[in-house]
C-alpha cells in the first residue's frame, strides 16, 4: 500500500487550504473593489493603497505553499489505532477538494496582472491538497480489492459504505 | 447496549458432522439464560464459523432461528465478538464465517440477523485486519484474514471451498 500522507498533517493540510481559498477570495473581492473605484487616476491611487494588503496575502500563501510541500511523509501508518482518525480526515480533506477543485482548474494566464500572483500560489495549494486526498483515497480503495475473484454471489462490503451512516460513539476493537 | 460483555468459559472440543473440530463456549447473561458459542475449526485452512444458541433450544433443529425473548441480542452478540477476538489473538490468521439464520419463514435474503450481525461489524471491526466479504441472497458474511490472504491470494480460494462445504448454501450457483 502506497501514500505519502500521515494523518497528523493532514489537520494542516486541511488548515492550509482553507487558508488559500479565503486568501484568493480576498484578493479578488480587493481586486473588484479597486476596479470598481471607477477612474483610472483614481484606480491608480486605490490599487497603492491595498497593494500592502495584497503583498501580505501574497506572502501568507507562500507561507502556505511551503508549509504544504514539507509535509510530505515518505510512508502512511494506516492501522487499528488510528483508521477512524484517518476517515475522519479524509471526509474532511475530500470536503475541503471539492471546494478546491475549481481553483486548481483556474487558467492562471487567463487572471488580470495583480491577481495573477494569488492565483499561481492558489493553484499550487489547490493541486497538493487534492493530490493528498487521492492518496488517501488510493490507500483506502486498496482495503477493498478482492485478492482474488470472488465465487458468484459473494461481493467485498466496502470500506465506504461500512463507514456510511457508522455510529460515532463505538471505536474499533479490531 | 453492545458495550456488555459477559463472562465466557471453554467448555468443550467436539468433532463436527463434516469432521471439524468444535470448540464449545459457554456463558450467562444477566437474565440468566445459558448461551453456547460454537466455533467450527477446519483442518483445510484457518477458517472458523461460529454460531450460537440458547442452551434451552440445545436439542431443536431450529436452535438458530429460535428467539429467547429475553432482550439480551446486543450483549450476547458483544460477547460472541469477544471470544472471537480471544481466538484471533491466540491464531492471527484465523479468518471467520458466520450466517443470519432465518426467521419462521425460512427467507435466507438479508435476514433480521445477519443486518444485526452486519451492523455490529461495521461498528467494531475495522477495515484493516480483515476484509469484509458478504453474499446478501444467504446471509453469509466471511471476515477475510488480510494477514492469511494478502500474501497468497489463492488461499481465498481454499476458504471459500471449505465454506461452501460447510454451508451447502454458500456454493455458487
Amino acid at each position: 500500500m502506497n501514500a505519502t500522507i500521515s494523518v497528523n498533517d493532514v489537520s494542516g493540510i486541511v488548515r492550509s487550504g482553507n487558508i488559500a481559498v479565503k486568501s484568493l477570495q480576498a484578493a479578488r473581492s480587493l481586486e473588484a473593489w479597486v476596479a470598481a473605484m471607477g477612474t483610472k487616476i483614481f484606480t491608480g491611487i486605490a490599487y497603492a493603497f491595498t497593494l500592502p494588503f495584497l503583498l501580505i496575502l501574497w506572502v501568507l500563501l507562500e507561507v502556505v505553499v511551503r508549509r504544504l510541500n514539507k509535509r510530505r511523509p515518505p510512508s502512511m501508518p494506516l492501522h487499528a489505532q488510528n483508521y477512524k482518525a484517518f476517515r475522519l480526515r479524509f471526509q474532511e480533506l475530500t470536503a475541503l477538494s471539492n471546494t478546491l477543485r475549481p481553483i486548481a482548474a483556474i487558467d492562471v494566464s487567463r487572471e488580470t496582472w495583480l491577481n495573477r500572483m494569488f492565483a499561481k500560489q492558489a493553484v499550487k495549494v489547490a493541486k497538493i491538497v487534492i493530490q493528498h486526498r487521492d492518496a488517501m483515497d488510493g490507500a483506502l480503495q486498496a482495503l477493498d480489492k478482492p485478492y482474488a475473484p470472488l465465487p458468484n454471489g459473494w461481493n467485498v462490503f466496502t470500506s465506504d459504505k461500512r463507514w456510511e451512516g457508522r455510529p460515532t460513539p463505538y471505536e474499533y476493537i479490531v | 447496549m453492545f458495550d456488555r460483555i459477559y463472562a465466557y468459559r471453554k467448555a468443550d472440543k467436539q468433532r463436527g458432522v463434516t469432521g471439524e473440530t468444535v470448540h464449545l463456549f459457554v456463558f450467562r447473561t444477566t437474565k440468566r439464560r445459558c448461551i453456547i458459542f460454537e466455533a467450527h475449526e477446519f483442518s483445510t485452512c484457518p477458517l472458523m464459523v461460529v454460531k450460537f444458541f440458547d442452551k434451552a433450544h440445545k436439542l431443536s433443529d431450529k436452535r438458530f432461528s429460535l428467539l429467547n425473548g429475553s432482550n439480551e441480542a446486543g450483549s450476547i452478540i458483544r460477547t460472541a465478538l469477544e471470544i472471537m477476538l480471544e481466538l484471533y489473538k491466540s491464531n492471527p490468521f484465523l479468518s471467520f464465517a458466520f450466517m443470519g439464520a432465518p426467521d419462521e419463514d425460512g427467507d435466507l435474503r438479508e435476514t433480521r440477523r445477519f443486518r444485526i450481525y452486519r451492523e455490529m461489524l461495521k461498528r467494531l471491526f475495522s477495515d484493516l485486519d480483515f476484509q469484509h466479504i458478504q453474499q446478501k441472497e444467504k446471509s453469509l458474511y466471511v471476515l477475510l484474514n488480510r494477514n492469511y490472504c494478502g500474501t497468497q491470494p489463492e488461499r481465498q480460494n481454499d476458504i471459500f471451498s471449505t465454506l461452501a462445504n460447510h454451508y451447502p448454501e454458500a456454493k455458487p450457483e
